[in-house]
């Protein structure tokens, strides 16, 4: 069963607005790859969490003025990963835990869309755009899934991924080795710091206990996904 | 060989050897924190990793791995990579194993093209690592956990030609049998043995419940003991964490039985305790040796399939030659890559099984070009190659870094070729492709040719080629100038099969040469052949009547199961034959273009790029050049288009698809155009404005910077494109040698930004005067200047404005 990806999203990736006119053919094409892109992907995902504290100190850096600035970071309790960056340490306030959630399409997308660049330019951007939209959706069933195992009572809120905001890219060696990535879900790292295959997702939420209308950022409701997908979804590698 | 080798190797084949079981899971009951290099312990905790070591001596291993696993200077500080590989070893050696594994796992970046790591880095990297494990006493090298076949193979190389250690491999699989990469125990049994490794196997990722088939699998096809670690189950997660929760007793349940099956070496992964080791030692100690029964076949692979030659008849695609193919020769010249792919996929969608290649041309470097072919060719196209050249560097060049096992084409029975060719063939693997020719030429008799065919034979088996990995080509003659010739062919054909029990290859169409309707010869040669016993004609699978005899013929073979493909085939009409054409020829294209209409009237070719009809541009554009020049063409129909596209863009009302669709549409009509311009007659043209694109170093996306190249090339600029991450050496080496005055650089990450500053600075401190623009996705003007660029690119339309004004 396809997941249903959101046409509009794939349309915005690709550079749409509204007032231009969508051909048929174009529309047609669209829906072919969001269809197809279910078809080629191989989609896994892998999660853990963990207890954090927060490092007011973590390292500190001089600016211009020569004045000395700390930066905090998360540490994530019982591995050598810390998130630095008040917007990791602002993103965390008032959780319990922190969730740590990889996602890929694997190698098999890659494939496909070197083979249309070559043969199809046209579809090879649409297929990635559509790419783009499908590993979203499928972070978005992860989230569920995590739910899902901590019970009730428990709310994530959005998801946050490294080289974002300042929380450095940097950090994704130390992110990938602590859930032991490399071999779960057969992601590799450049020395710049690019996963391959390249339709994959590095992200952590917090996991909170407290009302939910004190949590933010607010996870943003994910349409068409719902928890009944997790048993004909099964993408989760332990 | 020393003692402790061959000890090693008699266990192995006569016997069995017990690994130790999981380093990283004990280290993490033991304090190391999740995430951090394990190999630092060996510096920072020597005596945890010691005494782990001793308890799996205790428990009853025979063989302890070294605290290893990534000690590569890819992922510790490059001085920091042998004096740990020294203090593991010693380690190891305190546990007094009986044989000490130096533990060599993946690197952890992925290999070009997919990934960023070269096939050479990667052997230097694994060179390193061997190399000090066998200064400083190890035993074996065992390299494990590999997803990668060609990272295996460069692994496996880098420990053979640098050690003289036994090693052992092991790859690991997904639920769905393949490695991440995509390759199957199959492939990766046969690529891997080949190349000349002591064992063979799996370890990791699934319990030995999943790898069961999976070990099978390995089993059927292994010639050289197998290995198998898996680990402690499927693991589970609670409270968030990844636990695993398979007894000892249950996982040497299955052991015992893959055992039985045949597997000599075992042990265990992630998971796994002391305790597994001690009751698989239990069960050894007690279990007799299962020798399986060695089956021994033809094949050949790419990384993602096997094609088995020993029954059937298979296709060789013989379309990547330039041999009287001047639109290929062409794109070589120019290394356009992807019309040479396009060939392949278009052998590969008739129905070729194999597709030969060859780049030989006299003014090409062939060793660098049968390289970079066949490299590109197997990152898009899944079928295994042949790789074709007269050229034994070439031939090693290509074989050395060839993903799989390939058909190298060819030998013969001369003492030269066969002293130069069957080392390479030996050393890599693959099947080597013998002519049945010597320094007196092509005998005229059959038993003339059996006898250089046989001498082929004899001679690899002396270097070590086992008869299953030889195949012999009899050589066709044409029928218009050596007629009694033809019989010969097949008569060898009968020969070697039956004398030999080796396959057999022909270049199909050579009988056929100088006669009219070539396809009927060709065609009823093949069945001919077949039913004296070939395997793989060499042939072009776009000759549809030639093709539609081997549908028949795999019928008769019973190689077509049920006639389902026939059936098939058939149903859809792809057997019909128009009444009076010749037999086979293809039904001729039918003129789209004229069907194409508006209610106005039909579409002319200007209206065809601008609705984005890329279908109908080539032969409204061949049916245009029988009035009109290429040139005329151009101006009247292209130019026009592009200007009214390119607007519409710019001013927002298309979207990016649309020009891409245009742009799609003129690529294929210039194609007919250049394909004119080839044609000879046609006046010196005055040499295009030259741009070089290039992805920056550190950066894998293209997709940007091929929608800028097929619109720049819309425009009748040539484009000198490197592809993808480029070294930034090799920008200005082209700037230079190409004399380049405008270069476009493409980055999308702002970790590859860097490289696109590098790559600028470094062109202008060469000395070179040359302009730059960028582009990509975190790139805005503000990049722009703080790289050093002279011109920002925020979309493909940008650039042809920018070239426009540079090159007025």
């Amino acid at each position: 069963m396809d997941l249903p990806l959101d046409k509009a999203e794939v349309l915005r990736y690709l550079g749409y607005r509204r007032k231009q006119t969508l051909t048929a053919e174009l529309a047609t094409l669209v829906d072919e790859v969001m269809l197809e892109i279910q078809q080629v992907a191989n989609p896994r995902y892998h999660f853990q969490i963990f207890d954090f504290e927060i490092i007011p100190e973590y390292d500190a850096t001089t600016d211009d003025a020569g004045n000395r600035l700390a930066r905090p970071a998360v540490h994530v309790l019982g591995t050598s990963l810390y998130l630095s960056g008040t917007d990791a340490v602002d993103h965390l306030i008032g959780a319990d835990k922190i969730v740590l959630m990889v996602a890929t399409l694997g190698i098999e997308v890659e494939r496909q869309t070197r083979l249309y660049e070559v043969t199809d330019m046209t579809r090879a951007l649409m297929f990635d755009a559509s790419a783009v939209e499908y590993i979203e959706k499928i972070m978005d069933l992860q989230e569920f899934d995590v739910l899902a195992h901590v019970g009730p009572g428990l709310t994530l809120n959005r998801r946050f991924s490294p080289g974002y905001g300042n929380v450095p890219l940097d950090v994704q060696p130390e992110f990938l080795a602590t859930l032991g990535i490399n071999q779960k879900l057969g992601i590799n790292l450049t020395e710049t710091m690019l996963m391959v295959p390249r339709k994959s997702v590095t992200a952590f939420s917090g996991l909170f206990s407290s009302e939910p209308k004190e949590i933010r950022p607010k996870r943003r409701p994910p349409v068409g996904i719902s928890a009944d997908l997790l048993a004909t979804h099964k993408w989760r590698i332990n | 060989m020393s003692n402790v080798k061959a000890e090693i190797l008699k266990s192995a084949q006569t016997g069995h050897l017990l690994f130790d079981g999981a380093m990283g899971t004990q280290l993490q009951a033991r304090g190391l924190p999740v995430g951090e290099q394990s190999e630092y312990f060996n510096m920072s905790h020597p005596e945890v990793v010691q005494a782990i070591h001793t308890e799996y001596v205790a428990a009853g291993a025979d063989v302890i791995t070294t605290n290893t696993f990534q000690t590569n200077r890819r992922k510790l500080p490059a001085a920091e990579v042998v004096p740990i590989i020294a203090k593991a070893i010693e380690l190891a050696q305190a546990a007094h194993p009986k044989y000490v594994a130096y533990d060599m796992g993946p690197i952890g970046e992925l290999m070009a093209p997919m990934g960023t790591l070269s096939f050479n880095d990667a052997y230097d990297v694994f060179a390193e690592q061997a190399i000090a494990a066998a200064e400083h006493g190890a035993d074996l090298i065992l390299i494990e956990t590999m997803a990668d076949l060609l990272e295996t193979k460069a692994a496996v190389l880098a420990v053979k030609e640098n050690t003289t250690l036994p090693v052992f491999a092991t790859l690991t699989y997904q639920a769905d049998g393949r490695t991440f990469v995509g390759t199957d125990p199959q492939t990766a049994t046969l690529t891997i043995q080949a190349l000349g490794v002591d064992a063979i196997g799996l370890n990791c990722s699934l319990g030995p419940e999943q790898l069961l088939p999976l070990v099978d699998d390995i089993l059927q096809y292994a010639t050289v003991p197998v290995m198998v670690q898996p680990n402690a189950g499927l693991p589970d997660i609670e409270d968030g964490q990844t636990v695993y929760h398979l007894t000892a007793a249950e996982f040497t349940k299955y052991l015992k039985i893959m055992l039985a099956h045949g597997v000599s070496i075992i042990g265990s992964c992630c998971g796994s305790t002391p305790e597994f080791t001690k009751s698989l030692r239990a069960v050894l100690n007690t279990q007799s040796k299962v020798t399986p029964q060695i089956k021994r076949h033809t094949a050949v692979t790419s990384s993602l399939q096997t094609v088995i030659l020993d029954d059937g008849v298979h296709v060789i695609g013989e379309r990547i030659n330039p041999t009287g193919k001047k639109k290929l020769k062409a794109a070589l010249r120019e290394q356009d890559l992807g019309y040479i792919i396009k060939e392949a996929l278009a052998q590969k969608d008739a129905g070729a099984d194999i597709l030969d290649v060859n780049v030989g041309l006299p003014e090409l470097d062939e060793p660098k070009i049968l390289l970079q072919v066949s490299q590109e060719l197997q990152n898009i196209v899944p079928l295994p190659l042949q790789l074709d050249s007269a050229d034994p560097v070439a031939l090693e060049a290509a074989a050395r870094q060839y993903n799989g096992l390939p058909l190298i084409n060819s030998v013969n029975g001369k003492a030269e070729s066969l002293a130069e060719i069957l080392p390479i063939a030996k050393k890599y693997g693959g099947v080597i492709l013998g002519l049945a020719l010597d320094e007196d030429g092509i005998p005229d008799t059959a038993a003339g040719r059996l006898a250089i065919a046989k001498r082929i034979v004899e001679t690899a088996g002396e270097y070590g080629i086992p008869k299953e990995s030889v195949m012999i080509d009899p050589l066709v003659l044409t029928a218009s100038a050596q007629q009694a010739q033809v019989q010969v062919t097949l008569d060898t054909i009968k020969l070697v099969t039956a004398q030999l029990g080796v396959k057999t290859v022909i270049g199909l169409s050579n009988v056929s040469f100088g006669l009219p309707n070539r396809e009927l010869l060709n065609s009823t040669f093949l069945a001919a052949a077949v039913g004296a016993g070939l395997a793989a004609p060499i042939m072009n699978p776009l000759a549809k009547g030639t093709m539609n005899t081997l549908a028949a013929l795999k019928v008769f073979k019973n190689q077509d199961t049920n006639s389902a493909n026939y059936i098939e085939q058939a149903q859809q009409g792809k057997f019909t034959v128009t009444a009076g054409s010749p037999v086979g020829q293809a039904p001729t294209a039918k003129s789209t273009a004229t069907t194409a209409q508006t209610a106005e009237g039909p579409l002319d070719l200007k209206q065809m790029i601008i609705a984005g009809r890329k279908e109908l541009t080539a032969a409204e554009t061949k049916r245009q050049l029988a009035e009109l020049t290429p040139l005329e063409v151009v101006n009247q129909f292209f130019v026009p288009a592009l200007d009214i596209v390119g607007a519409q863009f710019e001013k927002g009302e298309l979207f990016l698809p649309q020009l891409m669709q245009s742009a799609e549409a003129v690529k294929n009509a210039q194609v007919v155009l250049k394909a004119a311009l080839l044609q000879g007659d046609a006046p010196a043209q005055v040499a295009p404005e030259k741009i070089l694109l290039a992805t920056v170093a550190g950066d894998i996306h293209d997709i940007g910077k091929n929608i800028v190249r097929m619109v720049l090339e819309n425009y009748g600029y040539q484009i000198v494109d490197l592809g993808k991450d480029v070294p930034i050496a090799t920008v200005v080496a082209t700037v230079r040698e190409q004399n380049i005055k405008l270069v476009g650089l493409s980055a999308l990450m702002t970790t590859t930004v860097r490289n696109m500053q590098a790559t600028i600075t470094a062109v202008r401190a060469a000395g070179l005067d040359v302009k730059f623009m960028v582009g990509g996705a975190v790139l805005n003007e503000e990049y722009t200047t703080l790289v050093g660029a002279d011109y920002y690119a925020p979309d493909a339309m940008a650039s042809v404005k920018i070239a426009q004004a540079f090159f007025k």
